[in-house]
């Protein structure tokens, strides 16, 4: 795998970093790939995260680190050409149908993912799964998303306070 | 507002971040309310308290993006009266995605000072109302977005005319008369990515911006339909690819109805002619998606590569 102009300053082989998760389990892979965290890039680009040190993430545990760097390593070769705008179509597709099936997964860990992807400012990543959690959402009624998205079932004075809000939002529900 | 029960076993305290979507700040909402249609961003308000506003904080705008209720269907009434209430209602424009597929452009002014980075836009004019008006509309508000990146624009003459070619002569649109130079593209003229998927009326539009020469001076990627490509007629074609200096990709996507249009050219298909244009030098690839390839047309592009999508 290429890994041109992504803060690695080597030449030849392609330079890793250690990743260490909140459960101290370590993650050595590509720079280029874990730089596709707007918040590593820079500790990267400094020169970090190498040899026998690693760079802590105290808000990710190992099993939703090892899923981010799993979308990380698949998307890095195409952020490195800048977007790709000489992708093929083929490729696109593929990536395309990773996406969809990265995200076809627990509830739980879909959560675990958005934060992880908003505290690393995974950008590809944020929108990927909040992208997913719209489409969950959508078309459904209040109680179905509240049902969907883990709320509890209302208390009688918080379904009184959602009738009223209904009726006055009544111009959105026509 | 009491939170899903926090006593599941067997997950890491680190995850327990992440388990219920209450405890997430509201950047995060804002935006996986960004990828909604606005109808089912607004009505997310009645969730709990903390969701009243967030709506309208949301990163992204879609306009008529519900699967069900195809642009040009449903009740025109209701919908402006929906439309109207959001927009008095919603506030921040800083908006890295707008969508609209819209019948009626008329609220286009409401977006004037929104900023997106990613627009698409649909018009669809109800049967009796021009499409002209909006034409109109847009401009003001596309040259108040700096920060657009990709834009994607089609115009459809009319819901009822699925022939483009005709009616043309009682368009009373004329380029001439609008007091802004360049109506519509130097609005876009910023872009990275461009698509613009023409109908024989809109291209007069286009036609009238064109002859102000607007500069595409970071435009990479350029997608064009059939319209643009009209044999013996290339010079709107050949007039984009000479101000777009550092243009990457050119796709022509000869069935802007879907991939089962089937559109039928005749005549030269000859991008450089005899008088050549002066392209971009940064252009390595022209993509022709098209039905069939007849063997008997031929591209040429300085540094071609060719593909054909199926």
């Amino acid at each position: 795998m290429a890994a041109p102009e992504s803060g690695d300053g080597n030449n030849g082989a392609a330079r890793m970093v250690t990743l260490i998760s909140s459960d101290n389990t370590r993650f050595e892979v590509e720079a280029a790939a874990a730089s596709l965290s707007q918040t590593l890039q820079l500790t990267i680009l400094d020169g970090g995260g190498g040899g026998g040190d690693g760079i802590p993430l105290p808000n990710v545990d190992s099993a939703t680190l090892s899923k981010v760097l799993e979308y990380c390593i698949k998307h890095a070769p195409a952020a490195a050409n800048g977007g790709a705008p000489n992708a093929t179509a083929v490729d696109r597709a593929e990536l395309e149908r990773f996406d969809n099936e990265f995200v076809n997964i627990d509830q739980s860990v879909l959560y675990s993912l958005i934060m992880a992807a908003h505290n690393l400012e995974i950008e590809g990543l944020q929108s990927l799964v909040a992208k997913k959690v719209a489409d969950m959402i959508k078309g459904k009624s209040p109680m179905e998303i509240r049902r969907t998205l883990g709320f509890p079932d209302p208390t009688p004075e918080e379904q009184a306070e959602m009738n009223a809000h209904m009726l006055e939002y009544g111009w959105a529900y026509e | 507002m009491p939170l899903e029960d926090q006593g599941k076993k067997g997950v890491p305290p680190a995850c327990s971040s992440g388990r219920s979507i209450d405890v997430m700040p509201d950047v995060i909402l804002e935006h996986i309310l960004g990828f909604l249609p606005a109808e089912d961003a607004v009505r997310t308000s009645v969730l709990a308290p903390r969701w009243r506003h967030l709506w309208k904080s949301a990163t992204g705008l879609r306009i008529g993006c519900r699967d069900r209720g195809e642009a040009g269907t449903g009740p025109v009434k209701e919908y402006r009266k929906f439309l109207h209430r959001l927009f008095l209602l919603r506030g921040g424009w800083s908006l890295e995605t707008c969508e609209i597929r819209a019948r009626i452009g008329e609220f286009f002014s409401h977006l004037r000072g929104a900023t997106a980075e990613l627009l698409y836009l649909a018009s669809y004019p109800v049967q009796g109302q021009g499409t002209q008006d909006d034409m109109m509309l847009l401009p003001p508000m596309l040259q108040n977005m700096p920060s657009l990146v990709e834009a994607f624009i089609r115009l459809v003459r009319s819901t009822t005319c699925k022939c483009y070619s005709c009616q043309l002569s009682d368009s009373s649109y004329n380029a001439d008369s609008s007091d802004t130079n360049s109506v519509l593209l130097n609005g876009l003229s910023q872009d990275k990515s461009l698509t613009l998927i023409s109908t024989y009326y809109s291209l007069i539009v286009f036609k009238g911006d064109l002859r102000w020469c607007p500069i595409f001076s970071n435009l990479k990627t350029l997608l064009l339909n059939e319209h643009w490509c009209v044999p013996d007629d290339f010079d709107e074609l050949a007039c984009i690819l000479e101000h777009s200096p550092v243009l990457e990709k050119l796709t022509l996507q000869l069935f802007s109805e879907g991939p089962k249009h089937n559109v039928e050219m005749k005549g030269g298909f000859s991008l450089m002619g005899p008088s050549t244009i002066i392209i971009s030098e940064h252009l390595d690839i022209v993509e022709i998606k098209c039905g069939v390839v007849d063997e008997r047309v031929s591209v040429s592009a300085r540094h071609g590569e060719i593909q054909a999508a199926e």
